[in-house]
């Protein structure tokens, strides 16, 4: 604890640290609210809880290492390499697994489960294809700009602001396009969409194209802002559900605010007690969320059925 | 590879395979008989081994630090039970992971007591020298040469063996008969006027503290505890072996586990043209593959029966 | 699951002399008749047929056994029943939301057995279910243009006509539909299903569960929507209330055809009214 000794003394010294925690929470929460929105629309409109979304995330991460470093390309292309690839694989799986099972008549645990197996292949094969050793992508991690009250690294910018453009296409894709309206209306209820004429098939085509380019872009950020193994996404995976059961599950909206409230808490609790203890903390905060507010933060008591 | 290291590695992975078994029926208490989807199971074995660690290296007897283990343990299932239990199904199992991290990360943390991740050492307390005196009777009274994993085998085995025998007679009591009617219709039940919650915290502290006997085996048979025995792939590996046991199946959990346990250790025997990390993860791929074709073609498991199943 | 048990003997109106259509325990599907009560009440050119549908949710267990059904362009068309007497599933086999193992579904001359709902949408008919009808966390504007989604073309214009049909919709445009009061919200369900401009629009219950008051408003929105010139089937609880303003209705049990007649032919026959309107009309 001996930085904190220093805070203490200088007032200075806090006004750094709380802006810095900021800006940490505000770059993490973006990554969670990010990988939160495509998990929760998934969830909501198939019903599936995916606990290869971490890995779904992995993966992007590592396709964007194998564009930007193994071969040299400039970091634009490897995010979209990565957010291609994720939605590639959401919907291969949507075709040879989800909807086969669906088509069964499978329960969500059954699914669920199912989800674990393949969170398993995934990132194995990951570890089979690149090995344990951690990497990092080609950004220049020490740049960084005054900002008159502190210094914002370039890694805090890239990732949110890439994060932020992405959140505020998702919002008016969802609120404005007739096939984001779509997506939030089979998340309502999607025996309705069907017997309101709603392309429901398709409409389930776009959620895994969206859910998983979100994943692969979210994946690419954590690479860029922590360093990239093949665990990564398993451990950022845990901190996502805590975002979406803070934002109220399958509400898309919902999962931005849980993310970013969780990312900020993280970020901020290590101004009190050391950072190891931050992913504790976030995960206390969820516990302590859902025993006042058992539906999340924004949920919705009618909706949980 | 001379056969005797042969067989005593086997012998490892036989216990490990048995402290799997425990570890599962306790899953099986909360998962099969309660429909309790626990995916915070390794923090009961985590509560198990670290209570017994710590209690043997203050100088309390191993002997009498087991039964306050399994009840660590238990009470940690009330703890955790108490905020959790009258969640939805998902969200009480992604509450259960987030309870079962938070005590990892303070182990990890409170280095002082318990080494973090420079590991508690010497956690077995006064199990080595007990196992010695054993190897040693056999060897001067009967004139046979034990291996020397070969005592805490047959212990493990013998837990294990007890508690499935236990848990089948506690199956046809009125106490677990209110418990599966909670797993199939806990709204009848409740309207019935039975106490659903206290049902469901008995069940979860009953599998907590089953849980917690695996994590004393666990702590005799490594003697080190490390944080990182108890990561939530643990409990995974858990949910694999009780999905191709069969969910329900108390049999099914004893195979389940040796065959995981063969799969995870065992075939380290085999000659791969691989290096060993390849080897490692080739095998979890294997594993998830498992995992992914048995809920596909064949959701009760090997050994569960198909109208026991509920995963809605 | 709301399978229907056979009606027992005893139970049913065996002895009563107008209904030829007594119940027979043992009797295959097409042996039960219907009492028509009315009489020129064929139709030369149905917009709706349903022909001897049998069939329900799972294989083994029939629910329909032999129901026929017609609806004449403009008409309103009431079916009324006891609890299980299979009017849901009915409505269900009609809109594809089942496929029936027998019997055929005509709308105006295509056949559309077996079609599944969602094309169906597409073809001119529109289904409003009795619960979860309208999507609660969108708008009253966005669930309209849900309602289009086989017509994309014209939805604004089509929107605009809605709202003049249902001016409390525009007021509320903006809100989610989750605040909607009971009756407002079959308003609105009933208005996503005309979006796509059917000819045929089928209601499951639409005045179920909601205030007297409430009650008397969907009655009135199902007449607007008639007098607009759409062909109205609906399965109604309160069946006074429906048959009084029906062209024509049917009484099912036991997943068939008893009784078929005018709405007011059926609210005056004495066994209608004895066996399933609760007495006499007064």
């Amino acid at each position: 604890m001996a930085p904190r000794a220093v805070r203490v003394g200088s007032a200075r010294f806090r006004m750094d640290d709380l802006l810095q925690t900021t800006i940490n929470g505000i770059a993490s929460g973006s990554i969670y609210a990010l990988g939160a929105i495509g998990l929760s629309l998934v969830y909501a409109i198939l019903k599936l809880v995916n606990f290869a979304h971490g890995d779904f995330m992995t993966l992007g991460g590592y396709v964007a290492f194998a564009v930007n470093v193994s071969l040299g390309m400039p970091l634009v292309v490897a995010i979209a390499a990565a957010v291609v690839a994720v939605a590639v694989l959401g919907l291969v799986t949507e075709e040879l697994i989800w909807r086969p099972m669906r088509k069964r008549g499978a329960g969500l645990m059954q699914m669920l489960l199912l989800s674990i197996g393949l969170a398993f292949v995934l990132r194995n094969l990951i570890l089979l294809t690149w090995t344990g050793e951690s990497r990092k992508l080609n950004v220049d991690d020490t740049a960084s700009y005054g900002i008159g009250i502190g210094r914002v690294s370039l890694l805090q910018i890239l990732v949110i602001g890439i994060a932020a453009a992405a959140l505020v296409g998702v919002g008016l894709l969802l609120t404005r396009t007739y096939v984001g309206k779509s997506m939030r209306a089979l998340s309502d209820s999607f025996d309705l969409a069907e017997v309101s004429g709603i392309d429901t098939k398709r409409v389930v085509t776009y959620t895994w194209i969206l859910g998983g380019g979100l994943a692969g872009l979210a994946g690419v950020l954590a690479a860029v802002f922590t360093t990239l193994t093949p665990n990564m996404g398993w451990t950022l995976l845990l901190g996502i559900f805590a975002a979406i059961i803070l934002g109220g599950i399958g509400n898309p909206f919902g999962a931005l605010v849980g993310g970013l409230a969780l990312g900020l808490v993280q970020e901020w609790s290590t101004n009190f007690v050391e950072p190891t203890y931050k992913e504790a903390i976030g995960f206390a905060v969820l516990i302590l969320a859902l025993l006042f507010r058992p539906n999340g933060l924004l949920g919705h008591a009618t909706r949980t059925g | 590879m001379g056969p005797l290291l042969a067989f005593g590695f086997w012998a490892y992975v036989l216990t490990v395979a048995g402290i799997y078994a425990i570890f599962v029926l306790g899953l099986q208490v909360h998962v099969g008989d309660t429909g309790l989807l626990n995916f915070g199971h390794v923090a009961f074995m985590a509560a198990g081994a670290y209570s017994t660690g710590l209690m043997v290296t203050n100088g309390v007897p191993l002997l009498a630090a087991i039964p306050l283990a399994m009840l660590v343990a238990a009470l940690l299932g009330v703890l955790v039970g108490l905020p959790t239990l009258r969640l939805r199904g998902d969200y009480f199992a992604i509450v259960t992971i987030a309870a079962g991290e938070i005590l990892r990360i303070m182990i990890q943390n409170q280095q002082g007591a318990t080494g973090g991740t420079l590991g508690l050492r010497k956690a077995s307390g006064g199990w080595p020298s007990f196992n010695r005196d054993i190897l040693r009777w056999f060897e001067d009274t009967l004139g046979i040469e034990l291996e020397r994993r070969v005592p805490l085998l047959v212990i493990t085995w013998l837990v294990a063996l007890v508690i499935a025998l236990l848990l089948v007679r506690i199956g046809r009591s009125p106490w677990r008969r209110a418990l599966r009617a909670v797993r199939e219709n806990e709204d009848a039940v409740a309207a019935a006027g039975k106490p659903v919650f206290q049902l469901k915290l008995q069940a979860l502290a009953l599998g907590a503290a089953i849980a917690g006997v695996s994590g004393v085996l666990f702590t005799l048979l490594q003697t080190s505890l490390y944080p990182e025995n108890f990561e939530p792939i643990v409990t995974f590996v858990g949910f694999a072996i009780l999905i191709l046991g069969g969910i329900g199946s108390y049999f099914g959990v004893v195979l389940g586990s040796i065959l995981i346990s063969f799969i995870i250790s065992g075939v380290r025997f085999l000659d791969f043209p691989l290096a060993a990390d390849k080897v490692a993860a080739l095998r979890f791929v294997v594993i998830g593959l498992i995992i992914m074709a048995v809920m596909a073609f064949r959701p009760q498991g090997l050994f569960g029966k198909k109208e026991e199943l509920h995963l809605d | 699951m709301s399978a229907d048990e056979p009606t027992s003997p005893d139970e049913a109106p065996v002895d009563t002399p107008i209904t030829e259509a007594a119940v027979d325990d043992q009797v295959t599907t097409a042996d039960v008749a219907e009492t028509v009560v009315s009489d020129d009440l064929d139709v030369v050119q149905p917009v709706l047929r349903a022909e001897h549908l049998v069939g329900g949710y799972v294989p083994e267990v029939d629910i329909l056994r032999g129901c026929d059904l017609t609806a004449a362009d403009g008409e309103i068309v009431v079916v009324v029943g006891p609890n299980g007497a299979g009017k849901s599933t009915l409505i269900k086999a009609i809109f594809g939301l089942i496929t029936p193992r027998e019997g055929r579904v005509y709308l105006r001359d295509a056949d559309i057995t077996g079609t599944p709902a969602n094309r169906i949408n597409g073809l001119g008919m529109s289904y409003v279910p009795q619960v979860n009808n309208v999507f609660p966390s969108l708008t009253i504007h966005e669930n309209l243009q849900m309602g289009a989604a086989k017509r994309r073309k014209g939805m604004d214009a089509r929107i605009e006509e809605m709202y003049e049909l249902f001016p409390r919709l525009r007021e509320r445009r903006r809100n989610r539909a989750e605040g909607l009061s009971g009756g407002e919200r079959q308003m609105l369900a009933v208005a996503r299903a005309l979006m796509p401009q059917p000819s045929v629009l089928l209601l499951d219950e639409p005045s179920a569960g909601l205030a007297p008051k409430a009650v008397a408003e969907v009655f009135e929105t199902v007449k607007r929507v008639n007098d607009s010139g759409v062909t109205i089937v609906m399965i109604e609880q309160n069946a006074r209330a429906a048959l009084a303003i029906a062209n024509r209705g049917y009484v099912l049990e036991g997943g068939q055809n008893r009784f078929t007649g005018r709405g007011v032919d059926l609210l005056n026959d004495p066994h209608v009214a004895e066996l399933y309107l609760g007495g006499a009309a007064d």
